[in-house]
């Protein structure tokens, strides 16, 4: 494999220096290119290549949102974020306060679809969840952000919303952790590792779910957790004012009870640049000094690119 | 080394000697202003709270402070104390009641109400009395936060003066600069550009009203990206309130966020508000300065943020939509007076030409307070409004795809603008001839003069691209309208190695003293060796071209060569052409290629005439050769000649038909077995159709025409004298027309009208020529009439002083039965589209004929032709040149051919061309060469397109060439080419090219030059400006792309547009919604088409007179409207809210304008 770094952007050369950031839990991952030249501007879409001369991936396809021009030495800084960037700028506002955006008897991944339609993003995958909303009455929405819509939904079933790095958008039940079926997508062993850290916590740890529907609606789960004291509950409110049955919001309880009441083991690694790994990958570790090892979930990963060379930070959990 | 001029008063006390570090910060979005500063916590000073402060920066106050807080800091061993401006007042003082605002209250008495509730001294310096409140109270918070939200309700900003005073107000966008940082003073700068703040829709939920309002911006990802801005109030009760703030919210939020951050020496002498004119790396231009942080300190000196055109989030529309401070203007771009501008409060213009070194000026834009222009002589000047000077632009080399250079005085400027980060942005054309094409440039460099590209203008390879006009909607994102080149045609053929020979001189054709041996000096640069235009017209001749003398023979004109055949067929091998022997008489003279070389076919001497006769037309069906000549008079009268070669060149059989016509000049053509000879006198015309298959002429076998016939091909009639119809009849498809009249051969019934001499526009509306002749009827038949015009076509005279006439002809199609006491304007109408009448019409300057080829079109040839020459008068109507009055050049007149570029011959002889009008006495349409050089003459051109005739020159361009025979010796052929593009569609269609990212897109194909206009970023509009019966096609995108583009049918004439955004409410039932529009100005007026739908083309905009430039600012609901009149010239403004136009032309230059540029960032 060449040692030649090589990185690319749409209408962009002579490139100084990359960074791309992605997190589970971002709305879209970012990328900053400095440049000497570029053509880009705001808005313009762009695709980020980056690796080795021989071996490179595309990590990046998004928007352009900022470019700042500095002096001495003259350099271009272009920050671009990816294609769900579109959902999070696109504000629904019906011309018709009285007649908003409204659906009755859908899915969660229709009504996640329909809404995903109104930014333009129409490249859409999804698991079919078990959830219908506006039985009752019809979800209405208005006045908030696709992403922001969208999102409470995610989270209200635990499932998962994001868009990887060709556009295509994805509602899916994705964990942030290995799950059943997932399947490595490359092994880091320790002569690729430059350093490595291990963390357990019970931070983000809630053994008891309660959420609230609309029409007096509300569930509660909850559980006993091994890493709390006996008898002791963390909980989380969730409140989902289109729930409107009784059963989905015992559903949407007990999803969220099996995401969250989990010990968090995380650790962070710093490898020498690999741009074949996205986030919420799987991969496996072999590391001896820590005992990270196994199959890890990339919960968020960070691409350094440059003068000082090529690195991929990622953080890992199970 | 200078010191650092600061003083800091304390209890009336210099303490700047104890100051360790200081710091001033200015603020406009917040209207607070603060200090901090250090001192050693040895210093004894009894620092308080609430004690004021006064900091001198270079001996400038900046206002009064008040401590807000001490902190002591050992480790540091200082004494840290932070103080705030008058505001601090404001955000201390907590209103301990609660006020009832009563329904219809004005937002400025509650504010008011609050400053003097917390002692603050205030001047209120906005317009008006703010918004109606509803009911409702307010208290029970600092002044500060209550104030705020009156503001914002007001669109209002607040600051404190140095005087501690509240100043509350509305900004106006530009205004006088009051600081200039150069790069030596700039230590670093920065230029953010992002969409952080971009809207495009903006929705207001009222109190039972809802109001939308949307726009498209280029950075939007695309149609489905609405990044709408809500405002939901109960206390908007109308709609016309919640309207205009929908407006206000968009024309804030639909742009980019675009801040400029730098660090510079020293203390300035600015403040918020204040403009200052930076020329600096990544950013060169006027801005405004929004935050200041000014700092001193013992280990770093002074040196000073600068934070230009921030925007604040909560608060929006506080720019005035007044820009009527000092240092803002209105400039213009004359065509003779260079530019001139004027305040925008003023009515008096005044030069701005320093160092301008062209005062004809096709192109200007503004931004920021960078200028740039486009002059007559091919060179682009740039200026600043603090330099005020213009410096040409120094381009350096272009290259183009084969990697020929072209140097600095080889290409023409030709359009300009300005980008979004004030880059500038220049189209160049090459001036001369590479491979049959001329080839462009787009050169973008920085304000400060700084290359930053050259581009060469390609698409897929193909490089003949011209440009005729460029706009650019956003940084390296242009919209580029071109033309092709094509060949006119071969103009003059002269013979092997002799250099024009001079009368007298012995010569022999085909090898002089100077034969091959000049092959150097014909392929040299000065000539570069051009391909044959088409393969039909190729001239082949050999070294053994005959051994006559042709000095003896050459005058003005003498050489005639036909190479036509009835049925199309190109004779490659011959020349056939009439020589002029002096005192011997015409000679016929035909020549074929052989293996041998090119040897005599046919060579007679044509009766007795002398050497003045001259050669009018020659046509050879392959058989026969028809001659007419002129008498020994030259348009006393013509005689036809027909002589048929029988058994070949050994035994030639000529007839002399002897048919004299009793008119002045001719034209000959053989269309099947009938010869169709054109003659006129003074006061007619005459085509006579002889029937030849008997082999003589016959004059009662002069037809008459049956109707229903088309005449398909006819050669021209030669023009040899002024005034007269010298067109040609072309057919001309009357399908589905039975009412329109014209000039064609109907069988049966020739109906013939010369409709007028010169349609060319004058700016607002179409002029016809005067026809003093009236018609004269020559031919009846079944009811209808053979006419003819007559008289001195072309002396027409409007009287405006701006008549820029040419002779220009114009044949329409008259079915038979219709034709006598027409009136011209009653034939045609204003706003009819007569061009979808006429398929073909002109006139030819030829008189060498080639197979299939179509003559130039003189109604716009003519005017371009006026391009070529020097020392005229010309005036610029709209985008074509027109020449006033009859100028014959002589040889100091000859700059050049192309009128930018000398052009010399390979002996350094100035090649110029000679236009006469129908003015003059002997006016000839044609070229030739300066008096005094007689046999010099270009003979004549023709266009050699496939294409009907309709060919606009924009620009010719002479090149001399050899045409190298397989036997080795050469024929020097002049060619003509033309900067032109066809007006119908298909062959040669102009192109509209999408420039970004470092590349060219064909986005548009249009049937006319075409200008382009991106006001506003979206949309473009591509439209080409009426000329004549030429109506205004308009298209428009609001992507740029390919099929992207929306042709709108149906549109009449337009002379100027721009595209802004307005919510007007004025003027003749104008669209009274806030929108973008496209304004556009008429022969009758001023209209704006909606962009939403691009309908409302009756939208009518108050204007009483007949408008060609327009301008439109680009900010406020309202904008400044700028309008140009012609006959006499006026200039005329609109002000916000105003409902009528100004007139504003004191010391308005007598020169044409050619553009109207207020500075985009208003």
């Amino acid at each position: 494999m060449s040692n030649f770094l090589y990185a690319s952007a749409t209408s962009t050369s002579n490139i100084q220096q990359v960074r791309f950031s992605e997190a589970h839990n971002d709305s879209a991952p970012m990328v900053i290119i400095d440049a000497r030249t570029t053509s880009l501007t705001i808005g313009d879409s762009v695709t980020v290549y980056l690796g080795y001369v021989g071996n490179n991936s595309k990590i990046f396809t998004g928007y352009v949102k900022n470019i700042t021009v500095t002096s001495p030495p003259t350099i271009k800084k272009i920050t671009a974020y990816g294609e769900m960037i579109r959902a999070v700028d696109y504000f629904i506002a019906s011309s018709d306060p009285d007649n908003p955006f409204s659906r009755s008897n859908i899915a969660a991944e229709t009504l996640v679809h329909d809404l995903m339609a109104l930014a333009g993003l129409n490249n859409f995958g999804y698991d079919a969840t078990s959830f219908v909303f506006g039985v009752q009455n019809a979800v209405e929405v208005n006045l908030t952000a696709v992403y922001d819509f969208c999102s409470m939904i995610a989270n209200t079933l635990a499932w998962h919303l994001y868009a990887d790095k060709n556009g295509k958008v994805w509602f899916v039940e994705r964990k942030p952790y290995v799950m059943g079926g997932d399947s490595s997508v490359a092994t880091i062993t320790n002569s690729s590792i430059l350093n490595a850290s291990y963390l357990e916590s019970e931070r983000d740890l809630r053994n008891r779910i309660v959420v609230y529907g609309g029409d007096g609606i509300s569930a509660v789960a909850s559980a006993v957790s091994p890493y709390l004291p006996s008898g002791f509950y963390k909980s989380v409110v969730a409140s989902a004012w289109w729930i409107d049955t009784q059963s989905m919001a015992n559903l949407a309880a007990s999803y969220n009870l099996t995401l969250l009441n989990r010990l968090t083991k995380e650790a962070t690694i710093t490898i020498m640049g690999n741009a074949a790994i996205n986030a919420r990958d799987v991969i496996t570790v072999a590391e001896v000094n820590t005992g990270i090892s196994g199959d890890w979930y990339v919960y968020g990963i960070e691409h350094s690119w440059g003068k000082s060379g090529f690195t991929t930070t990622m953080t890992l959990r199970q | 080394m200078a010191l650092i001029d600061f003083e800091l008063y304390w209890d009336s006390k210099n303490i700047a000697s104890n100051v360790l570090d200081y710091s001033r910060e200015h603020n406009i979005c917040t209207g607070i202003s603060l200090v901090s500063f250090s001192v050693p916590l040895t210093d004894d000073n009894d620092y308080t709270i609430w004690d004021e402060v006064i900091p001198y920066e270079n001996g400038n106050k900046k206002g009064s402070f008040f401590i807000s807080d001490l902190e002591r800091n050992v480790p540091k061993g200082a004494l840290t104390i932070r103080c705030q401006d008058g505001s601090k007042r404001l955000v201390d003082y907590f209103i301990p009641e609660m006020y009832e605002i009563q329904d219809g209250d004005y937002s400025g008495a509650w504010v008011e109400t609050i400053l003097n509730a917390a002692g603050v001294s205030y001047s209120i310096e906005a317009p008006g009395s703010g918004v109606i409140l509803p009911a409702h109270t307010i208290g029970y918070d600092s002044a500060y936060g209550i104030l705020m939200t009156l503001l914002q309700q007001s669109g209002w900003y607040m600051y404190f003066n140095t005087s501690n005073r509240a100043i509350i107000g509305s900004l106006d966008r530009d205004g006088a600069i009051t600081d200039t940082l150069d790069t030596t003073e700039i230590l670093s700068i920065s230029r953010e550009q992002s969409d952080k703040m971009l809207r495009n829709r903006a929705l207001v939920y009222g109190n039972g009203v809802t109001v939308e309002e949307e726009v498209t911006t280029p950075w939007n990802y695309d149609a489905d990206d609405d990044r709408t801005v809500v405002i939901a109030s109960p206390y908007i009760r109308t709609e016309a309130v919640a309207s205009d703030i929908a407006s206000k919210l968009l024309n804030e939020f639909a742009v980019l966020s675009d801040e400029k951050e730098m660090e510079v020496t020293g203390f300035r002498n600015v403040t918020i508000g204040d403009r200052v004119m930076v020329r600096g790396s990544v950013f060169y231009g006027k801005g405004r300065v929004t935050t200041l942080v000014s700092k001193m300190s013992s280990g770093k000196g002074a040196t000073t943020t600068l934070i230009l055109d921030q925007r604040c989030p909560r608060l929006f529309t506080y720019y005035s939509p007044y820009y009527e401070g000092v240092g803002t203007y209105v400039y213009i771009g004359t065509w003779g007076n260079g530019v001139y501008r004027k305040p925008l409060w003023s009515s008096t213009w005044e030069e701005y030409n320093q160092g301008l070194t062209n005062s004809f000026i096709k192109d200007l834009y503004v931004k920021d307070g960078v200028l740039v222009c486009v002059a007559d002589n091919g060179f682009a000047y740039r200026s600043n409004e603090v330099g005020n000077a213009w410096l040409r632009i120094w381009h350096g080399d272009f290259e183009d795809s084969d990697g020929v250079v072209h140097g600095e005085e080889e290409v023409d400027a030709i359009a300009c603008s300005i980008d979004a980060f004030n880059n500038i942005i220049i189209g160049y054309n090459y001036s001369g001839i590479d491979n049959g094409i001329m080839n462009s440039w787009v050169y973008t460099i920085t304000g400060a003069g700084v290359e930053i590209s050259k581009e060469h203008v390609t698409t897929s390879g193909n490089s003949n691209y011209n440009i005729y006009d460029l706009d650019t909607y956003d940084s390296g994102r242009n919209v580029i309208s071109c033309y092709p080149t094509t060949a006119s045609g071969i103009t003059f053929v002269t013979i092997s190695g002799v250099d024009y020979p001079a009368l007298g001189t012995t010569y022999n054709v085909g090898y002089s003293s100077k034969a091959q041996t000049e092959t150097s000096v014909y392929n040299s640069d000065v000539y570069t060796a051009l391909p044959v235009p088409e393969t039909g017209n190729t001239v082949e001749l050999n070294t053994d071209f005959n051994a006559d003398t042709l000095a003896t023979r050459i005058y003005e004109g003498s050489i005639y060569c036909s190479y036509g055949s009835e049925d199309g067929e190109t004779l490659d091998n011959d020349l056939i052409y009439v020589e002029s022997m002096a005192g011997d008489g015409l000679y016929l003279r035909h020549k074929k290629m052989t293996g041998a070389g090119l040897v005599d076919f046919y060579n007679l001497k044509i009766g007795g005439f002398t050497f003045t006769s001259e050669l009018i037309s020659l046509y050879y069906d392959g058989t026969n050769y028809y001659v007419i000549v002129s008498g020994s008079v030259f348009g006393a009268g013509s005689t036809f000649y027909h002589y048929a070669v029988e058994g070949g060149v050994s035994t030639q059989t000529v007839t002399d038909m002897g048919y004299t016509y009793p008119q002045t000049t001719g034209h000959v053509t053989k269309i099947g077995s009938k010869l169709y000879i054109y003659t006129h006198t003074d006061s007619s015309i005459t085509l006579k159709i002889i029937d030849f298959v008997s082999g003589t002429i016959d004059s009662t076998q002069e037809e008459t025409l049956e109707a229903g016939a088309v005449l398909t091909e006819i050669s021209p009639i030669v023009p040899t004298n002024s005034g007269y119809m010298a067109c040609g009849a072309y057919l001309i498809d009357i399908d589905g027309y039975s009412g329109c009249k014209g000039f064609t051969l109907i069988n049966g019934t020739l109906t013939v009208e010369l409709i007028t001499t010169s349609a060319y526009p004058k700016g607002l509306s179409l002029i016809y020529g005067n026809e003093t002749g009236g018609i004269v009827t020559t031919t009846t038949s079944n009811g209808s009439s053979l006419l003819a015009c007559t008289g001195s076509f072309g002396n027409y005279d409007p009287g405006d002083g701006n008549v820029a006439f040419k002779s220009q002809f114009y044949l329409y199609v008259t079915l038979d039965g219709t034709m006598t006491g027409e009136v011209l304007e009653d034939i045609f109408p204003l706003g009819t589209p007569y061009a979808e009448q006429i398929l073909d019409y002109g006139t030819s300057f030829s008189m060498i004929n080639y197979t299939n080829t179509v003559p130039i079109n003189s109604k716009y040839g003519d005017g371009m032709l006026a391009e070529l020459v020097s020392g005229l008068v010309i005036n610029f109507y709209n985008s074509e040149r027109v020449l006033e009055g009859t100028v014959t050049l002589t040889d100091a007149d000859a700059i050049g051919i192309t009128g930018i570029s000398p052009r010399t011959d390979d002996t350094d002889n100035s090649l110029a061309i000679r236009i006469q009008t129908s003015r003059g006495d002997t006016e000839v349409w044609g070229i030739s060469y300066p008096t005094g050089t007689v046999n010099k003459k270009l003979i004549g051109l023709n266009v050699l397109g496939d294409s009907w005739s309709g060919t606009i020159l924009e620009r010719f361009h002479i090149v001399m060439n050899l045409i190298i025979s397989e036997y080795g010796s050469y024929i020097r052929v002049t060619y003509l080419y033309n900067y032109s593009i066809s007006e119908g569609y298909g062959g040669g269609a102009s192109s509209i090219l999408h420039h970004h990212d470092e590349v060219f897109d064909r986005v548009l194909s249009v049937s006319h030059l075409s200008r382009v206009e991106i006001s506003r970023p979206n949309p473009t509009i591509v439209y080409n400006v009426a000329s004549g019966i030429l109506l205004s096609n308009l298209y428009y995108s609001f992507l740029n792309t390919s099929g992207s583009f929306t042709d709108l049918l149906g549109f009449n004439s337009i002379y100027g547009l721009r595209v802004f955004d307005a919510n007007y409410s004025g003027g003749n039932g104008a669209d009274e919604s806030y929108s973008r529009y496209v304004g556009y100005t008429t022969p009758s007026g001023v209209y704006m088409l909606n962009t939403a739908n691009m309908e409302g083309a009756s939208n009518q905009i108050g204007f009483s007179g007949a408008p060609i430039q327009m301008e439109v600012a680009n900010y406020g609901l309202n904008p400044y409207m700028f309008l140009s009149t012609s006959g006499p010239q006026q200039f005329y403004q609109r002000n916000p809210s105003a409902v009528d136009f100004t007139n504003m032309s004191i010391n308005l230059p007598s020169g044409l304008i050619t553009i109207i540029r207020l500075d985009d960032a208003l």
